[in-house]
């Protein structure tokens, strides 16, 4: 069950207006290696994982996406909020302000809309932990690859931050695989899958 | 940075504290220092939550107050009971006041003086319309995403 905190995890204070900035961060919201994605991801791998408390761990950075999603909407919100008819035309913002005008809708910046397919969840421990991993890096490197070509700081900020974040959270995945190793076959850790052959889980 | 701004300030810092400490404690659940930090952290979380619940608008459902007497001080209703059941004065001079058990007496003040930055979406200050009534105040206040304010 959810509640809400009526805050953002970091401030987000932006003055300038730039719907070409905005274009480019949308990738974050509704991207393949976005926040929505990533909370999607681990939200829906948490059911089946064996080990209780990766399942919370899974729960917990799947709340805290939710958190960073709302950061990165800040960021779109504020930089699109003032936006003039003119500013609107700007290439690469332009299509999407026809089918939204300054409204947020998840979507990559490549224009490919928020789907499913942009995760798996794939009933497996170690493949799970794997993609949620790749996920974290994934995530980091979009970051890095937006902080370098937006120079405005107070853009910046938000994403150093959201940055430094999706590195911690690649490391506390990487400590729940090791978790989850223990309870598999020492010998050979494909022996058996924690979440569908139970018979074989150590209780 | 306004008086909101600050305490806005401050709880997103000590949140933060938790939230990294709660990921933290998932995969190592028996690490004593972590959870003595978390301890502490979560007294003085809810210490802040409070403080601002009172001066402005709550923040977390558990904020929120309905009572019978809500609104009949200013737009926050009788204080709430928090921590040992004493209830803490509201904030006087700007910046955060530790929790004193001195009763001041003073009338909680109503939601006015808020947001002093010059974007803030509400030029009067005031963030909500129903000051000195009786009324649902999780809708009070600022939306988180909106900028300028906290």
């Amino acid at each position: 069950m959810w509640s809400y905190e009526k805050r953002l995890q970091y401030p987000v204070d932006i003055h300038k207006t730039c719907p070409k900035t905005a274009s480019l961060i949308i990738s974050q919201f509704g991207g393949p290696d976005g926040e929505l994605s990533a909370s999607m991801r681990y939200l829906s791998q948490r059911y089946t994982m064996p080990c209780r408390e990766v399942g919370g761990l899974l729960t917990d950075i799947g709340t805290e996406e939710l958190a960073h999603l709302e950061i990165v909407c800040a960021i779109i919100y504020q930089l699109t909020k003032d936006m003039t008819a003119e500013q609107a035309k700007t290439a690469g913002f332009d299509a999407y302000y026809v089918d939204h005008t300054s409204a947020l809708w998840p979507t990559a910046a490549a224009g490919v809309p928020y789907n499913a397919c942009e995760f798996q969840s794939k009933g497996d421990a170690i493949t799970d932990l794997f993609e949620d991993l790749a996920a974290e890096q994934k995530a980091r490197t979009t970051y890095e690859n937006l902080i370098r070509i937006i120079p405005d700081p107070e853009v910046q900020e938000p994403l150093r931050f959201l940055r430094a974040r999706e590195v911690v959270h690649f490391q506390r995945f990487g400590e729940a695989l090791e978790k989850i190793k223990e309870t598999l076959d020492a010998k050979n850790f494909y022996y058996f899958n924690p979440e569908f052959d139970k018979q074989f889980v150590k209780r | 940075m306004s008086d909101r701004q600050q305490l806005m300030r401050q709880i997103q810092e000590i949140c933060f504290v938790v939230d990294d400490l709660t990921l933290y404690l998932d995969t190592h659940p028996l690490d004593g220092d972590a959870l003595d930090e978390i301890d502490r952290a979560m007294t003085q979380r809810k210490m802040l939550l409070c403080t601002y619940a009172k001066r402005f608008e709550p923040l977390t459902v558990n904020c929120i107050h309905v009572g019978p007497e809500a609104g009949q001080e200013g737009s926050l209703g009788a204080p709430p009971k928090c921590q040992n059941g004493t209830a803490i004065p509201a904030g006087s001079q700007g910046g955060v006041a530790a929790p004193s058990n001195s009763q001041s007496g003073q009338p909680i003040p109503t939601d006015g003086q808020g947001g002093q930055n010059a974007r803030s979406i509400n030029q009067s200050g005031q963030y909500t319309k129903y000051a000195g009534r009786r009324h649902w105040t999780w809708t009070d206040g600022p939306l988180p995403w909106e900028g300028g304010i906290a």
